[in-house]
């Protein structure tokens, strides 16, 4: 077999590998990987504006900068590092991969790449990748030239360490770009986040700075803050979600996971870590929210919106992935949820890790797992957004307020019975009966309210319905007769038909007000049946109507069980 | 001549989990009677798991698998919850199924369906626990069969 050398033309390459997608903040991020790779602990950034130019006019930067004080390298090693698919063994968990970062990212940035590097004390040359020279000679070619007294002075000021190196871009007016406002803000937005675990390492934390620097200027430079998106580091997250202790103002772990994934060739990968955290309703932190105004600055905080939920994937620890919906997994609704994925280098093949690093595809049966491992998140998810809506809806314990003004202009007469005249005596017996016994149920009922902090009488008066918690076991609701204003309900807020359906329409919604109706029509007709149908006695009566609600409770039940996300969640 | 064909225990109100598994589909669901009940449900015609594999009952000779799992923490509940807890755990069951399928060393394809998780309960008992546990033993009781009619 004989091979044929079919060449490549270097220019078109360089014009290629420029336009691999990188906006002017990811390419700056990719330079920083090489720094963190280079394993500096300190990494300034600076963009120098072009003279006359702001931050707000467009291509208006003269020369972004980036200085480490990494391990430094030497004449070979920054050779290596211009050849494209540099030829370098990267070690375990390195943030880089193909050998391309530098070139792609610095040629999407400017036209000139330089770099000096300092060993033991000692700088190199200033080597000079120029896309110009590569097109004048039809190969890649550096320039390398020895640097002034002045330029070491002024090199030895930016990195007065032993070792680093110092990455230049120049000749970015060549390059469309936005005005570097937008790149600021996006970098100080979010080197604090992507850069997180070597911010906050314990061992040799990373320290970054960034400033622009007008024309002729110095500024100084401002540090960046780390920020974890899923606030696990926050005074308030909470490791355990219970629905009963819910607070409406923290983040709460509602997942934490190892998946065990499989190469292309079938091998068992390093597990990956998922971990999902759900926030309140960005609304919590608004000026209507219930939360004190300390409380509502601290749900400020977690910055709960749209353009941040979703998944946080982080790859050898540098996040790749910010707020991703991984082919439709989280839907635009799921502002509340925010999920970190954490990816191994040998994770790259089997999600499709691109050149960037910045990029992946998971496939659909993968994609089906782990929809399936997030489903109970989304779920919990939905419901904190619920509770916080009726939070803010909450009309301190006013349930069945609402009802109680649908029902004033309506009798309750048992139609069989004459409109006119005496009840008969049996029935005057029972609701007498029945009437004291609805006294003792009233008393009970403004302990509970005690019990729970609200407020015993309500300024409507008299309810129709009440939410009790001390219904029969079993029974959705239990009848009662007052002497002065006739059948009053209680409707168990134990039973799945409450805390499942009813709890979750808004008090003075349509649906609840009919759901309300009828429970109400079925324990008037209740009502009337024991003090009315004399042919059994009140004791029959008694072990008939336990029957029957015990039917209609377990019926409830069930059929709450299967119809969970009627109600939309 | 005669080998065994696995047997089934427990009493007939109470909560159970369960798998079925028929060549690289597997199934999970729960149920409140003796899972031999359910089985028969999903063995006849229409039944879910038939319909999930896309055909009409067994008329094939293909190796079945069943496998219960009895859930006591579930039984613990109020009643009227205890549906509402099993739909738990059997969501559980599918999420470890998601997180390590290849515990059971070759590849099967989930076809059922999982539920909604119940979220909105406060449980006495937990249920990814019960489903962990569940799910080993599903996977064990799957390896001893595999092992014994590969």
């Amino acid at each position: 077999m004989k091979t044929i050398d079919v060449g490549f033309n270097a220019a078109r390459l360089c014009e290629a590998i420029a336009r691999i997608g990188y906006e002017p903040y990811t390419a700056i991020m990719d330079l920083v990987d090489n720094s963190v790779t280079a394993k500096a602990r300190n990494i300034r950034i600076s963009l120098y504006l072009a003279p006359g130019k702001s931050l707000k006019a467009r291509n208006s930067v003269r020369r972004y900068q980036i200085v480490d004080n990494g391990v430094g390298m030497d004449d070979a090693g920054i050779e290596k590092a211009f050849a494209l698919g540099a030829d370098v063994a990267y070690g375990e968990n390195s943030l880089s991969k193909y050998g391309l970062g530098l070139k792609s990212a610095g040629l999407s940035l400017g036209s000139r790449i330089i770099i000096i590097s300092k060993r033991q004390g000692v700088f190199s040359d200033r080597y000079t990748f120029d896309k110009s020279v590569i097109v004048e000679h039809g190969k890649f070619v550096v320039t390398v030239d020895a640097l002034s007294d002045e330029q070491k002075n002024s090199y030895e000021l930016l990195l007065p360490d032993s070792a680093g190196t110092i990455v230049e871009i120049e000749g970015s007016e060549t390059v469309n770009h936005p005005s570097p406002n937008s790149t600021v803000a996006r970098l100080k937005e979010r080197l604090g986040v992507v850069y997180f675990s070597f911010l906050t390492s314990t061992d040799h934390p990373l320290e970054i700075s960034t400033r622009v620097c007008p024309d002729g200027a110095e500024e100084m430079f401002e540090p960046v803050v780390p920020r974890d998106m899923l606030f696990m580091d926050s005074p308030n997250f909470k490791l355990h979600w219970n629905p009963e202790s819910y607070d409406y103002s923290s983040p709460y772990l509602v997942l934490d996971e190892a998946w065990k994934i499989h190469s292309v060739t079938g091998s068992e990968l390093t597990p990956i870590n998922v971990k999902a955290v759900v926030f309140p309703q960005a609304r919590m932190a608004e000026n209507d929210s219930p939360l004190d105004p300390e409380l509502r600055k601290v749900v400020s905080s977690y910055r709960i919106a749209r353009e941040n939920k979703g998944f946080y994937i982080y790859r050898n620890g540098r996040l790749i992935r910010w707020g991703d919906d991984l082919e439709g997994l989280i839907k635009k609704d799921d502002t509340n949820l925010r999920i970190r994925m954490d990816l191994g280098t040998d994770h790259d093949d089997v999600l499709h890790v691109d050149v960037t690093k910045q990029r992946l595809e998971v496939d659909d049966e993968n994609l089906k797992k782990l929809q399936g491992i997030i489903g109970k998140a989304r779920k919990i998810a939905e419901d904190v957004a619920e509770h916080c809506k009726k939070k803010l809806e909450e009309r301190s314990g006013n349930e069945g307020a609402a009802f109680n003004a649908t029902v004033t202009n309506v009798a309750e007469d048992d139609p069989d019975q004459a409109a006119t005249g005496d009840p008969p005596t049996e029935t005057q017996v029972r609701r007498r009966r029945r009437a004291a016994e609805g006294t003792r149920v009233r008393e009970a009922l403004s302990e509970e309210k005690k019990d729970e902090g609200l407020p015993e009488t309500t300024e409507d008066g008299f309810r129709k319905i009440v939410y009790s918690g001390k219904v029969p076991y079993g029974h959705v609701w239990e009848p009662h007769y007052d002497a002065t204003n006739g059948t009053f309900v209680c409707v168990s807020k134990h039973h799945p038909f409450y805390q499942e359906m009813l709890n979750r329409m808004p008090e003075n919604n349509a649906q609840r007000l009919c759901a309300e109706a009828l429970i109400f029509a079925v324990a008037l007709g209740e009502n009337n049946v024991r003090d009315n149908f004399d042919e059994i006695t009140p004791e029959q009566l008694d072990r008939l109507f336990n029957k029957f609600h015990k039917n209609v409770g377990n019926w409830l039940s069930d059929w709450v069980t299967e119809n969970t996300n009627i109600l939309g969640s | 001549m005669i080998t065994p064909a696995g047997m089934i225990w427990g009493p007939r109100k109470a909560s159970y989990v369960y798998a079925v598994v028929q060549g690289e589909s597997i199934y999970f669901g729960e149920t409140g009677d003796l899972p031999a009940r359910r089985w028969g449900q999903h063995l006849g015609v229409g039944g879910t798991f038939t319909s999930a594999l896309g055909i009409e009952g067994f008329a094939t000779s293909d190796e079945v698998l069943f496998v219960g799992v009895r859930c006591t923490a579930v039984d613990g509940e109020m009643e009227a919850y205890r549906k509402l807890a099993r739909r738990a755990v059997e969501e559980e069951l599918h999420r470890q199924f998601f997180l390590d399928s290849g515990a059971f060393g070759e590849e099967l394809s989930v076809v059922s369906n999982a539920p909604s998780a119940p979220v909105r309960v406060a449980w006495s008992f937990d249920p990814r626990a019960a489903a962990i546990e569940a799910y080993r033993i599903v996977v064990n009781d799957f390896k001893r069969w595999r092992a014994a009619y590969p």
